[in-house]
């Protein structure tokens, strides 16, 4: 076979126009090179049809609000170059695919935020009223019960995780730092749920009712119907009578 | 729009909302390395926010010496293979070279083979198993050739080796995937269904095609 790299370079498109044309005579007479190409184009073609699945990122950096001590390591001391350290300590915001989580790290204490949470302590205060007098359907009790233990495991409340930095102010690995992220999101996730599932109960207790005052309507109006039905019966057969004893006449 | 260099400049001086911006640049092509890599998604989504937290803690040690997106890259490639060694130290499995990553990571039901996949027109899973069987330096120079279109001369920068081997290690992972892919080629399929709409493509060998080249 002739010189792979410039066949490799012709096929890739990198080399220079006088050089592919001398390339372009060469294929002309080569039938070894010439079926290699092809053949490689067509693979080229093939492989273009491996995508990535389409990934939730939306990573940014993000400052925190406060002033930060100084920290010993060397690598703040870069950051001060750039006058970053001067506000605070390196944050990693996470996506919006988690509704407003916020992560902040600074002075030895992380917390959250999310969007949900003022929701959340709302719902939690709030009553839950029975639309319906009669019994709550099973899928409805499993609900409640499902929610009892959310609100078991979220009782502790949720304005501020303090995470000790080492006494020295070294700062976290980033291993440390995005384990710590991932219960919080994971934390927050729990606690999307439970507002979820509250929502759910009110909905279908909604719902039962709903469907309770329906079907008392539909029989309701089918007894009517039916006294009607009787009625237009009777009067149907005393008809046929009066026809009948008039024929007769 | 800022070029790369600009915003790198802006984000040295502190600006970190031009940092962010390289992320939001940067972002999906890091990551889709970083899948086609070591193919896992979650895995792939963590290296790349790595990626840009190791930036941005390095920013004041990149001088402008090789193009941003480069350094980003090679950021990256070094998280890869540190994730591949990982994987590989774990006792489930002692996976060797070469070893079908994806099918380990339950990606393609493992009893199809790339025939299968595709005669069925999964090329894109029939693709990526084929590329799970090579080398993994071959593998990532493919990747990074045909997928980010660096020039040799990058690669070869990029993976710190000459550009001789670069050449080499494409050339020797394209003929193994040509071998392997070339059941139904693709235009042949596509062809025959833009002839006919109304039935469905038949993929059949290549004619005067046997395995081996």
């Amino acid at each position: 076979m002739c010189d792979q790299e410039l066949l490799l370079d012709y096929l890739y498109g990198e080399l220079e126009p006088a050089a592919r044309q001398a390339f372009d005579r060469h294929l002309a007479s080569c039938g070894d090179c010439r079926s290699e190409v092809e053949g490689l184009q067509g693979t080229r073609q093939q492989l273009a049809r491996w995508a990535p699945p389409e990934p939730d990122l939306g990573f940014q950096i993000v400052r925190s609000a406060k002033p930060a001590p100084v920290l010993t390591s060397s690598r703040w001391r870069v950051a001060r170059v750039w006058g970053l350290a001067a506000a605070a300590l390196v944050v990693l915001g996470v996506s919006a695919s988690l509704a407003n989580l916020q992560i902040t790290m600074g002075s030895g204490e992380v917390t959250i935020r999310t969007g949900a949470n003022a929701r959340a302590h709302q719902a939690a205060g709030a009553p839950v009223t029975d639309t319906a007098a009669a019994v709550p359907s099973p899928e409805v009790a499993r609900l409640e019960a499902r929610l009892a233990e959310l609100e078991k495991q979220l009782s502790a409340p949720v304005a501020a995780q303090v995470v000790p930095t080492s006494a020295s102010g070294t700062r976290m690995s980033d291993a440390e730092l995005l384990k710590i992220v991932r219960q919080l999101i994971s934390t927050s996730e729990q606690r999307q749920e439970g507002v979820l599932a509250r929502q759910i109960i009110q909905v279908s207790r909604d719902l039962e009712g709903a469907r309770r005052a329906d079907y008392a309507r539909v029989s309701q109006g089918l007894m009517q119907l039916q006294g009607t039905a009787a009625e237009t019966s009777h009067r149907q057969t005393a008809l046929e009578y009066v026809v009948r004893t008039g024929l007769q006449r | 729009m800022m070029s790369d260099e600009e915003l790198v400049a802006r984000s040295r001086g502190g600006d970190l909302d031009s940092f962010n911006q390289l992320v939001l640049r940067w972002e999906r092509p890091i990551y889709a390395l970083a899948y086609r890599v070591i193919g896992r998604e979650e895995d792939a989504r963590d290296v790349a926010q790595e990626t840009f937290l190791r930036a941005f803690r390095a920013l004041s040690g990149f001088k402008g010496q090789a193009k941003f997106s480069s350094w980003l890259y090679r950021i990256t490639l070094n998280l890869c293979r540190d994730w591949i060694r990982r994987e590989r130290r774990t006792p489930i499995a002692q996976v060797p070279e070469g070893v079908d990553l994806i099918e380990l990571a339950g990606e393609t039901a493992p009893t199809e083979s790339i025939e299968e996949l595709v005669s069925r027109k999964q090329l894109g899973l029939a693709v990526a198993k084929a590329m799970a069987l090579l080398p993994d330096e071959q593998r990532t120079a493919i990747i990074l050739k045909e997928y980010h279109g660096l020039t040799f001369q990058e690669i070869a920068d990029l993976l710190d080796c000459p550009l001789s081997t670069v050449k080499t290690r494409l050339y020797q992972g394209l003929t193994v995937l040509r071998r392997h892919l070339q059941e139904a080629k693709v235009e042949d399929t596509h062809a025959k269904y833009q002839e006919n709409p109304g039935s469905s493509p038949v993929p059949r060998p290549a004619s005067g095609v046997t395995a081996g080249s």
